[in-house]
């Protein structure tokens, strides 16, 4: 009774904790769907796979969103026809490289400034070798999920890489019709709001107040559908937490290689929003060395229980599993890189 | 996976790029970690942060932080760390932290060495990086007001350690009163500058702060260039003018932010009263019943006021909300005075009064209890006689002085275990001839242990100051060529000037303690003061 009692409560801080963060997310999603011509961001985008990532990794700083948040923001970058490396460079270094997550680091290491600094750093070299070893696959479509992969556009020029900056909107009325998508390239009339929503960008013609409302209804959508996961992400932590003793966790921090091990197992157990999860690590600062510390803070925001369910929405199991074992694998060799040769 | 499978069969190819690439490159990561974890660990085991490092100490830094890379054995530790010259303190840790508390303010004027030349770390991983690192204490310091030559009524600061003295006022300018700021980077003073044969300066007192020139010592890092930096000794700003009304007595909060000031209209006699000066705020008068003495409580928020045969608490800081309202500058004109009268019209908050006690002299650094003098007006048996007592913040109270002469003054020592009291004695000569002998008492709080400490010659007026390592005090000594200058009346300080002109003043330092036993043990005996050659008078430590 205890333990469920326990439960329920972690289940409940998580959720209150992540939720405002969430909704950030989501207004920034669909204000950028509606207010900002992406397909005019993506144009000037760097055309090279690593520089992409690099900018890719980048623009979290106008965005302050974290974990939660950025998976929609990420989605709709891959529907507009985003380069892949832009869009998962995003995927990974925007819940640690914005203004938001740098400032409540500060915070909180105040007095380790180097984690700070190491933190953002690794996060940026991570995301845009991840997001360079996507930019492999020249069409990203087979690893994403159907719907998502369904309302992308396909004037995507699979030689080059290179996104047509003509098209989309004259075929679209009123945000009715969609050019189609798949090999057919006819038009499809939106009659679900899951495709609806996922359409590129119907509104730039609109007036302010119809983007308005178009943006809060897309807002709406999106919570609904982002929100059941993190509520499901929610209560399988807030159940791992309590039936897993976190003393059994600790006992494996001690050393240089376990430490990281257990505090990557944490970081994907604990689900902690970006913005917050660095108190959350301060907490250990005393018992754990700094590369486990660190671990938790780069891997934790790329990739957590809840985080996967969000992932699942937009890729398909073997992207996600790719992008796991990418961001795990990378930021356990900079913790251990920073716990045996830095100290 | 069953997408997954879907997927590969209507695409018809296995394997993307992407698989390929990824492949490998999990592939080579784990080859990296592979690599990193045979090669073992390069780097051995060493402290990272040692809180003190390079700065100057000052006795508010009860305790230095050592950080290591890596946790630490604490045993191996506590053994082997040395701090030269020693210091007594107690070990605490916090996984890799390491709390080093001292027992006792660490001496000013020192400069220590603390090193660690091994440890164990606990993953048994062999080795340690020796550490070695140097930190000092603050200089000792004191100011005091000039008595002859040309420092004369100037207000002068006099490093110890460095044996150093500086000139902080301008010549013309007398100065009656000063208090330090608590970052001793400025002082407070009052002081008048009398025009030629102009007699009655009190009128003319004006409050000042006054830079030392020395950098205020906090933990900002020297990359931080956007810091201001310490302004030159001797740059002074006017911080109230003597527009309208006279400025008396002051007190500066420990914060540094509060100045509490009795001032008297010049035409109004009435108008008497105490004013809060709070930084960026317009001067105001607290709007309280008529007071005596006061002085600002150790949390910079309320004022101890004597009123009457109590003492009334009242809170300093804002209540009304009116009185936010911004004002552009920090004026005494009379219309805005008037105008910010009418705003508080309302009294000012009262937080408590204290029936039973009619003086304060001190209040512990961490506002835990108070010494306050009781006048004895309520029994008839102890009439003419004042009592010492302290009291706690609980409420629980302590009888630790009764004398038929008056208490001067009093002041906790650091931990507030002991209470510095300056008591004049009274003595009868003859059948007429009184005499009052001021000595020195150290009165331990928890045993009420008084033991006299020195006996000083009959004079007016005595200033005792605590260094702020608690190791010594330092006093002034004015003997009077008139020796019927027996005045007990110390509130009349307007009489102060004529006195001055034919006194010897003389600054002496008196040694509390022999050993550090007596020091650990809040344990001062009767040693020698030491005279100084200095003429002045008021002097005062620098914390």
């Amino acid at each position: 009774m205890v333990q469920l009692n326990t439960g329920f409560t972690l289940f409940l801080s998580l959720l209150v904790e992540a939720v405002p963060f969430l909704l950030i997310g989501v207004a920034f999603s669909s204000l950028l769907m509606f207010f900002v011509d992406e397909r005019a961001l993506i144009g000037v985008l760097p055309k090279n796979a690593f520089l992409g990532a690099l900018s890719g990794s980048l623009i979290g700083l106008a965005f302050p969103v974290c974990e939660c948040g950025n998976v929609p923001v990420a989605r709709r970058l891959l529907v507009q026809g985003a380069p892949t490396a832009v869009s998962i460079g995003f995927l990974l270094a925007a819940p640690v490289i914005n203004p938001v997550v740098f400032w409540a680091t500060w915070v909180a290491f105040r007095g380790q400034p180097e984690v700070v600094f190491l933190r953002v750093g690794f996060t940026l070299i991570i995301a845009t070798l991840v997001g360079w070893v996507f930019s492999r696959q020249p069409d990203i479509g087979p690893f994403l999920q159907d719907s998502v992969a369904r309302s992308r556009f396909r004037d995507f020029n699979r030689e080059s890489g290179e996104v047509k900056p003509s098209a989309p909107s004259a075929l679209l009325q009123g945000g009715t019709f969609i050019q189609g998508a798949g090999d057919m390239g006819a038009a499809l009339r939106i009659d679900t709001p899951m495709a609806q929503r996922l359409v590129a960008n119907p509104a730039l013609e609109k007036t302010f107040s119809q983007k308005l409302t178009l943006a809060a209804e897309n807002m709406v959508r999106e919570l609904r559908e982002l929100g059941a996961v993190l509520i499901l992400g929610s209560a399988i932590a807030a159940t791992v937490q309590v039936a897993a003793p976190r003393e059994l966790i600790l006992g494996l921090g001690q050393g240089m290689v376990s430490s990281i091990v257990a505090m990557m197992v944490l970081a994907a157990v604990v689900s902690i929003c970006s913005t917050v999860d660095s108190f959350f690590a301060l907490s250990f600062a005393s018992t754990f060395t700094t590369g486990s510390l660190l671990a938790f803070l780069i891997f934790g925001p790329m990739i957590d229980l809840k985080n996967i369910g969000l992932l699942l929405t937009v890729f398909k199991g073997r992207a996600v599993f790719y992008l796991f074992a990418l961001a795990a694998l990378m930021s356990f060799a900079c913790a251990l890189f920073v716990n045996l040769f830095i100290g | 996976m069953r997408t997954f499978s879907r997927t590969s069969r209507r695409e018809k190819q296995p394997l993307e790029p992407l698989d390929k690439m990824a492949t490998s490159v999990i592939l080579l990561m784990i080859g990296i970690i592979a690599a990193m974890l045979l090669l073992g660990s390069q780097a051995l085991p060493k402290v990272r942060t040692f809180s003190w490092q390079d700065r100057a100490v000052s006795a508010d830094d009860v305790a230095f932080m050592l950080t290591f890379t890596q946790p630490v054995e604490p045993a191996s530790v506590e053994a082997n760390l040395k701090i030269e010259p020693e210091l007594a303190g107690k070990f605490s840790w916090a996984g890799r932290r390491m709390a080093y508390t001292l027992a006792v303010p660490a001496p000013y004027g020192e400069t220590y060495t603390l090193s660690l030349p091994e440890a164990n770390a606990l993953n048994r991983q062999s080795g340690f990086e020796p550490f070695r690192s140097e930190f000092r204490t603050r200089d000792r310091i004191f100011a005091y007001i000039g008595a002859d030559g040309e420092e004369k009524g100037r207000l002068v600061m006099f490093n110890f350690t460095r044996k150093e003295k500086k000139l902080l006022t301008p010549a013309g300018q007398t100065v009656l009163n000063f208090q330090p700021y608590p970052d001793r980077d400025r002082i407070l003073y009052l002081a008048a500058s009398p025009a030629e044969g102009e007699e009655n300066t009190l009128a003319f007192a004006e409050l000042y702060s006054v830079a030392t020139g020395i950098e205020a010592e906090t933990t900002a890092p020297k990359w931080q260039i956007w810091r201001p930096k310490p302004a030159d000794a001797g740059e002074r700003s006017l911080i109230l003018d003597n527009k309208d009304y006279q400025n008396l007595k002051f007190d500066l909060s420990p914060n540094g932010k509060v100045i509490v000031i009795q001032r008297v209209n010049q035409q109004n006699p009435a108008d008497f009263g105490p004013w809060v000066l709070i930084e960026g705020e317009p001067p105001r008068k607290l709007q309280t019943e008529p007071g005596g003495d006061f002085r600002i409580a150790p949390d910079s928020a309320s004022l101890l006021l004597q009123q009457g045969q109590g003492t009334a608490v009242i809170a300093l800081t804002e209540t009304d909300s009116a009185q936010t309202a911004p004002e552009t500058a920090p004026e005494t004109a009379p219309e805005k005075t008037a105008k910010t009268a009418a705003k508080t019209a309302a009294t000012d908050e009262l937080l408590d009064f204290l029936p039973d006690y009619g003086l304060t002299l001190d209040i512990a650094n961490d506002g835990s209890a108070a010494a306050f003098v009781n006048f004895n007006q309520d029994d008839p048996e102890k009439r003419f006689t004042q009592s010492l007592v302290w009291v706690s913040n609980r409420g629980e109270e302590k009888l630790l002085l009764q004398t038929d002469g008056n208490i001067v003054s009093a002041q906790f020592n650091e931990d507030n275990e002991l209470l510095y009291c300056l008591v004049n004695r009274l003595v009868v000569e003859g059948d007429t001839n009184y005499l009052v002998m001021p000595y020195l008492t150290a009165i331990n709080i928890k045993t009420g242990q008084a033991k006299k400490l020195i006996e000083m010659p009959p004079q007016p007026e005595i200033t005792v100051s605590l260094s702020p390592d608690g190791l010594a005090i330092l006093f002034d000594e004015m003997l009077v060529s008139d020796q019927q200058q027996n005045d007990q009346d110390r509130q009349a300080e307007s009489s102060e000037d004529e006195t001055l002109m034919e006194a010897t003043h003389r600054l002496w330092l008196l040694p509390l303690f022999s050993t550090l036993e007596e020091r650990l043990l809040d344990n001062p005996i009767p040693l020698p003061a030491t005279e100084l050659e200095i003429a002045g008078r008021q002097p005062m430590w620098l914390s």
